[in-house]
């Protein structure tokens, strides 16, 4: 942790468990659909057209609010924020604000995370409903050559939650541990299906050595927000370093290259005129509606990652990881209760798939299907019957995931272990006839016979058992003795 | 109460069109046929329409109507819509260059009732653009004429509407009234016109001016004829988060010609001041005499707070305003500029520089200013606290009175360009109705008499859901006048 | 305020409110609104206690809420049948960057 580095947060979360749209009844499934064709006069601002609030959004908001810690406000207000903009329809966009008496749905919350054993505390300054913007392409490739702008008004209106935190990060790594436990506790919740495309946004706010606050807009994931991040804190320190002054502005992360670039958009900071929304007004929270909410909040990660390194005995490292993603922790509980053998099966989802998925660019869920239920039970099976070697048992996880290969497929083809000594003898005479000076090399240092050991795992396809391969090896070399 | 261009066919009420619609269907069309006939000898020096359905396309939806089961309680009648009203397939352009063209897709909920209840849309009428004004000489196409004296205003901003059913080139009319827009035109052409309680009419479908002060209201020749179009229009609207829930009972069953209830009546004296004309207060007077001949008990109450209802108004109905028109940037609907190679801000300062007139771009600057960073506090809020003490200051007058009676307008209709090139003479003639909007209670106007030739409107406003006595409060002072 | 400083005010107030303001009516202009504002000034000479609650909507029923139950949508070509602000059916814009 480098001193003097000060981030905050503000994190965007579509509520893309709703099946309507945050004040109409559009779908808000919007990713499926032809370019304005899920629009409505509500969502499109027309003339005369007025918002009426989706009950359910309001259930959602108040359910983050509780996992957040939140003091929750006994009223709802709604303002308009003003900013002219091609896919803000009325110009305008209904949120909230924290001024004037106005206040948000909820805030000072607070939500730790571990790091390197340490417990950090993260303040939650507030969370905001608000509804989300039309999207923006470019006909041209290259966005600076096109001439103008093309807008899809689909996501226009869609729900969000803005989650903003105090400026309590001391390391981009922090950043992106926090936003990965809030990705998991929204899907907890369900409340974001954080696979979809752009369903969480975040923005940061980056300071170091006191400085001015840079803002860097759209980010769109845990790992882009520690590279951005990281290159930022990079790119302010060389600047004070050789002498410069950070002057405050707003940055854009531009994935495909790695930086951050100043934003062209003009901000007009502090203009955006919020007044209370009058065809919005104020809407009750009873103690009850909260309590119920309360009452119906499902399990969430922190509470879950106890009970499985309990329950399924596989340590807090594991369970840990498996929270942090709801889809891969169900199907491991899932998984355990079908299959048996949870140790195994974690360690196969934590320390294989979770690897295999992210050096190869697939979708979790992707993944998670290639390494089905049936398929565990079967390596499970595979394994404790002595069929295949724990190596084996790797390779079969990585074929399942990266090729979509069966499990019993490659039982077929017979990639399973050689556990018969006799076969093994016969290789490992072979390897020692071709290789006389690494034998010779072996009988002198002990340590040497891993070359041996790899020409026959070599010559077996990898089916021969290493141990046993290793034992046999030994026992050779022993028989031969110094010359 | 109608003008000298009416002919007795086409003066009559829904009552009667509908009683001899019931007995002989054919005379619809001769109906038809006559207000056509009005329209053709007089509607090109009135002005009232904006857009005039062609008499062909009116007769088939009254052939398609007489067909149908039931022709409702509104029986064939022709009603006239201001031009903020949404109509599906007709253009709307709210007096405006800016939609001038735009064509919407939807009805607002009002038009689907009309229709429901046997209402034939005949056409949409002439406005103050975006209902910013008083006189509908800000039109950006042409000003309507007062049919009582070509050389005066007819009111604003639903003089069309207004005109339309006094010179009777329609049945009934529907106006919007945000700080007298209905009131104020009813009292200038002799009509009646009724402004409801603030969420008893819903606003889904009506282009928002000031969201918080807006609603539409009937507008028709005969109180009766109010109360049966209140009665269509009138009730809940899921589509409006500002719908008030439904209420039982019938509007038209309180407009009777005797007293349901011997009303406690209250002038406020800050409304009969030195500044109101004393042919106006002669009127008046004459009115309250007769009312009191009839067993009424009439007192003079101060109300100091009103000094500063329009200033209020004013910051209140602007700050709206200038957000409400924040949409209008020509990209999906309204003026249209080429887009290509041009910055968005660059395109809409042109837009909005075209399509708004003075007054508009004068009330949206204006808005903007009070709702900006540092003055918010100063205009705003502040006007949004005085619109608490006056609210609270009519609520308790109305805790002890029943209904309280004033002059709709101070001064006698003024003359074309009189008032118009002034904005501080112009706000001034909404001085009696303006306390009203800002507190959202009910208001009618209904003519009282002559002066100078001149119509003299008689406001009667109450309590929140006083609809009811103030339509017979209305009928009596209708009967009285007539005597 | 004098005339000077109300123009600056304007030609702020153009660019918030994106409104291109003809200059030759500058002047007009800038004496409307400071006799309006003048006249908004008067709320500033009631005293009101801070306590006052201010008051941003008559609606005193309840909120209208909304089931989270879909209808259908619409298509923007209702807006432009002729489609000539459409290409590919997304809307054509001016340059946003």
């Amino acid at each position: 942790m480098r001193s003097g580095v000060v981030i905050g947060l503000e994190v965007h979360a579509q509520i893309t468990y709703l099946r309507t749209k945050l004040f109409c009844r559009c779908s808000s499934n919007y990713r499926d659909n032809p370019p304005n064709t899920n629009v409505c006069p509500v969502c499109l601002g027309l003339p005369g057209s007025l918002p009426v609030l989706n009950k359910a959004a309001l259930e959602k908001a108040i359910a983050l609010s509780l996992a957040l810690n939140c003091k929750i406000y006994d009223k709802l207000l709604f303002v308009r924020k003003h900013y002219f903009y091609p896919d803000l329809p009325k110009n305008y966009q209904i949120s909230q604000y924290d001024r004037y008496g106005l206040t948000p749905i909820a805030v000072n919350g607070e939500v730790t995370i571990e790091i390197d054993n340490e417990i950090r505390t993260i303040r939650i300054r507030r969370v905001n409903i608000e509804e989300d913007t039309g999207r923006i392409v470019y006909p041209e490739r290259s966005v600076l050559g096109s001439k103008y702008s093309l807008i899809d008004y689909n996501r226009a209106g869609v729900a969000l939650l803005e989650i903003v935190t105090e400026p309590d990060f001391r390391s981009p790594r922090e950043a992106r541990v926090f936003l990965e436990k809030l990705g998991s506790i929204l899907e907890h919740l369900e409340i974001t299906d954080t696979s979809l495309e752009g369903a969480m946004r975040a923005d940061a706010n980056v300071s170091v050595d006191g400085g001015s606050r840079i803002e860097i807009k759209n980010i769109g994931s845990p790992k882009d927000l520690e590279k951005a991040l990281n290159y930022e804190v990079a790119r302010q320190l060389n600047i004070i370093k050789s002498g410069g002054t950070i002057e405050r502005e707003t940055r854009h992360w531009i994935k495909e290259k790695g930086v951050t670039v100043t934003s062209r958009v003009k901000e007009l900071e502090g203009e955006y005129r919020y007044f209370p929304d009058p065809d919005l007004p104020p809407i009750p929270i009873s103690k009850d509606l909260i309590e119920f909410v309360s009452k119906s909040l499902p399990e969430l990660p922190d509470s879950r990652a106890r009970r499985i390194a309990k329950e399924y005995e596989v340590g807090d490292y594991v369970a840990s990881v498996l929270v942090l993603h709801k889809k891969l922790c169900d199907h491991f509980e899932y998984s355990s209760k079908v299959c048996g053998n949870p140790k195994l099966i974690s360690s196969l989802l934590v320390n294989d798939l979770l690897r295999w998925v992210d050096e190869a660019g697939i979708p979790l869920a992707v993944g998670i299907s290639r390494l089905n239920t049936e398929r565990l039970c079967k390596l499970v099976h595979y394994f404790s019957n002595g069929l295949i070697s724990i190596k084996l048992l790797k390779d079969y996880v990585r074929l399942a995931v990266l090729e979509d290969i069966n499990p019993e497929e490659l039982v077929s083809r017979g990639l399973t272990t050689i556990g018969e000594e006799e076969e093994i003898e016969r290789v490992v005479d072979e390897v020692f006839k071709e290789n006389p000076k690494a034998v010779a090399d072996a009988i002198k240092d002990p340590k040497a016979i891993n070359f041996l050991v790899g020409q026959v795992m070599r010559k077996t396809r990898g089916r021969a058992d290493p141990k046993l391969v290793n034992e046999i090896i030994r026992r050779r070399l022993s028989e031969y003795g110094p010359k | 109460m109608f003008s000298p261009q009416c002919t007795q066919v086409s003066s009559i009420s829904i009552k009667t069109l509908r009683e001899r619609v019931v007995e002989d269907p054919d005379f619809l069309f001769k109906y038809i046929d006559e207000v056509y006939r009005v329209i053709e000898r007089h509607e090109h020096r009135l002005r009232a329409y904006i857009t005039l359905r062609p008499k062909s396309e009116v007769v088939n939806e009254a052939e398609r109507l007489l067909k149908s089961k039931e022709i409702g309680p509104l029986g064939g009648a022709l009603v006239a819509l201001k031009d903020n009203i949404s109509t599906k397939g007709i253009r709307t352009t709210c007096g405006s260059k800016m939609l001038e063209s735009y064509v919407p897709p939807y009805d607002a909920t009002v038009v689907l009732k009309i229709k429901e209840s046997g209402g034939i849309v005949i056409g949409k009428t002439n406005m103050d653009e975006f209902a910013m004004g008083s006189t509908t000489e800000n039109s950006a196409f042409y000003p309507t004429l007062n049919p009582w004296d070509y050389s005066r205003v007819p009111g604003g901003s639903s003089g069309g509407s207004a005109v339309a059913v006094a010179a009777c080139e329609a049945t009934v009319a529907l106006g919007s009234d945000t700080g007298g827009s209905i009131r104020l035109p009813a009292a200038y052409t002799g009509t009646v016109g009724i402004k409801p309680t603030y969420g008893l009419v819903s606003r889904y479908g009506l282009v928002a001016y000031g969201s918080s002060l807006d609603q539409i209201g009937p507008m028709a020749r005969y109180v009766e004829d109010v109360a049966v179009v209140l009665d269509v229009i009138s009730g809940h609207d899921p589509r409006d988060s500002t719908s008030l829930k439904a209420r039982t009972g019938s509007f038209r069953d309180y407009a009777v010609d005797h007293l349901l209830k011997n009303y406690r009546i209250v002038v406020i004296e800050e409304m009969v001041g030195e500044g109101v004309d004393k042919g106006i207060m002669k009127v008046f007077n004459k009115i309250l005499e007769k009312l009191e001949s009839r067993g009424l008990s009439v007192e003079f109450k101060k109300m100091p707070l009103l000094q500063y209802s329009l200033p209020t108004y004013y910051i209140i109905a602007m700050a709206e305003a200038s957000s409400n028109l924040a949409r209008y940037d020509g990209l999906k609907y309204g003026v249209r500029l080429e887009v290509e190679g041009k910055l968005w801000t660059d395109v809409y300062r042109r837009v909005r520089m075209l399509g708004f007139g003075d007054e508009v771009k004068r009330r949206i600057l204006i808005g903007t200013y009070v709702l900006s960073e540092g003055l918010y506090e100063g205009y705003y809020l502040k006007a949004a606290k005085v619109r608490r003490l006056l609210y609270e200051e009519l609520m308790k007058l109305f805790g002890v009175y029943d209904l309280a009676i004033s002059p709709t307008s101070p001064i006698l209709p003024p003359r074309v360009g009189e008032v118009i090139s002034d904005p501080i003479k112009l706000y001034s003639l909404d001085i009696n109705t303006v306390p009203i909007n800002l507190a959202g209670l009910p208001a009618l106007s209904v003519p009282g008499g002559f002066s100078e030739g001149l119509p003299v409107g008689i406001q009667v406003f109450g309590p929140p859901l006083s609809e009811g006595f103030i339509l017979n409060l209305a009928r009596v002072i209708e009967v009285l006048r007539d005597a | 305020m004098s005339r000077v400083s109300w123009e600056k005010v304007i030609k702020h107030l153009s660019v918030l409110a994106l409104i291109e303001i003809d200059w030759v009516r500058a002047e007009s202009l800038s004496r409307d609104l400071e006799r309006i504002i003048e006249m908004f000034n008067k709320i500033n000479e009631l005293g009101v206690p801070d306590e006052v609650e201010p008051l941003y909507t008559t609606f005193f029923g309840d909120v209208n809420l909304r089931d989270d139950l879909e209808s259908e949508s619409m298509g923007i070509g209702e807006l432009d049948p002729v489609g000539e602000r459409l290409e590919d059916r997304y809307l054509k814009s001016p340059r946003t960057l």
